[in-house]
């Protein structure tokens, strides 16, 4: 900046952290990469490395306990354990590729969501709010 | 300058058997208990089954058993009937006296042949099919 000054994000790595002008140190809080806007490509198919799942192919979440029970969304809501049901499209989660989150094959606005905030120890289905860009 | 919309909450990964986030929380069956409409939430990592998942994609999901395949899982075929039979001397048949299950000769009655129930994953009598194993007082008893 044209008083010498830099972007500055602290020494804390996390959301909603506020961003100030300070005098240069070097810190990791200060330095920044650019990606212009046609090079931030999205994937949109195939194993996200990242996340461990592919991306937009449905898939069930499987109880390791003994009756292997599935995962379910009851309602757009809740998530509770079942028993398989292959056609229950509520039992069906996949990875978007957008927000990066799993979401409901049943309702597809819906990701897998800590409750409160993540202040919760609930988890519940609720509409997307994450963009990883 | 925009909105925040980036939110731990709603993001996982699937490491190893669990589905984890940033904090190191996992989705987990709460309390661990197996039982169906059992509520699924987020803990910190402890390692158990409770926390652990198989992530099975649709178009992967192995189809449903017939009956006489065996569930390798439980080591059943499935409902095919059979005996139990004790290994000692007398090489007795259990036997479903009343409710009671019990040491008898063999006696070519249903009460003595059982079978593997996929829905329940339990052993059902086959002369009375509703009913199955099970440890007295709710698993606290050493009845069956």
């Amino acid at each position: 900046m044209q008083n010498k000054k830099v972007l500055d994000s602290g020494s804390q790595d996390k959301e909603a952290t506020n961003v100030q002008a300070a005098k240069k140190t070097g810190s990791k809080g200060q330095q920044w990469k650019l990606i212009y806007t046609p090079d931030l490509k999205i994937q949109t198919k195939g194993l996200n490395v990242n996340f461990g799942l592919e991306i937009n192919r449905p898939f069930f979440i499987v109880s390791k306990k003994w009756m292997n029970r599935v995962v379910e969304c009851i309602g757009a809501s809740n998530l509770t354990l079942k028993t398989l049901n292959r056609k229950n499209k509520g039992q069906q989660f996949f990875l978007d590729a957008f927000s990066q989150t799993v979401k409901s094959q049943q309702w597809k606005d819906r990701s897998m969501t800590i409750q409160s905030n993540g202040a919760s120890t609930n988890l519940f289905m609720t509409t997307t709010t994450a963009r990883w860009f | 300058m925009t909105t925040t919309s980036a939110r731990w909450f709603q993001l996982f990964k699937l490491k190893g058997n669990t589905l984890a986030n940033m904090k190191g929380q996992v989705i987990e069956v709460v309390g661990a208990v197996d039982a169906e409409n059992r509520n699924v939430g987020v803990n910190n990592a402890k390692g158990g089954m409770g926390q652990e998942w198989d992530i099975i994609y649709v178009d992967e999901m192995p189809a449903a058993l017939k009956i006489g395949e065996e569930n390798k899982d439980w080591g059943f075929k499935i409902n095919s009937p059979f005996y139990v039979v004790s290994m000692k001397k007398r090489g007795y048949f259990l036997d479903l006296l009343r409710n009671n299950m019990v040491m008898k000769t063999r006696n070519g009655m249903t009460s003595q042949q059982w079978y593997f129930d996929q829905k329940t994953r339990t052993i059902k009598s086959v002369r009375t099919k509703s009913k199955s194993w099970d440890i007295q007082s709710s698993g606290k008893a050493s009845n069956l």
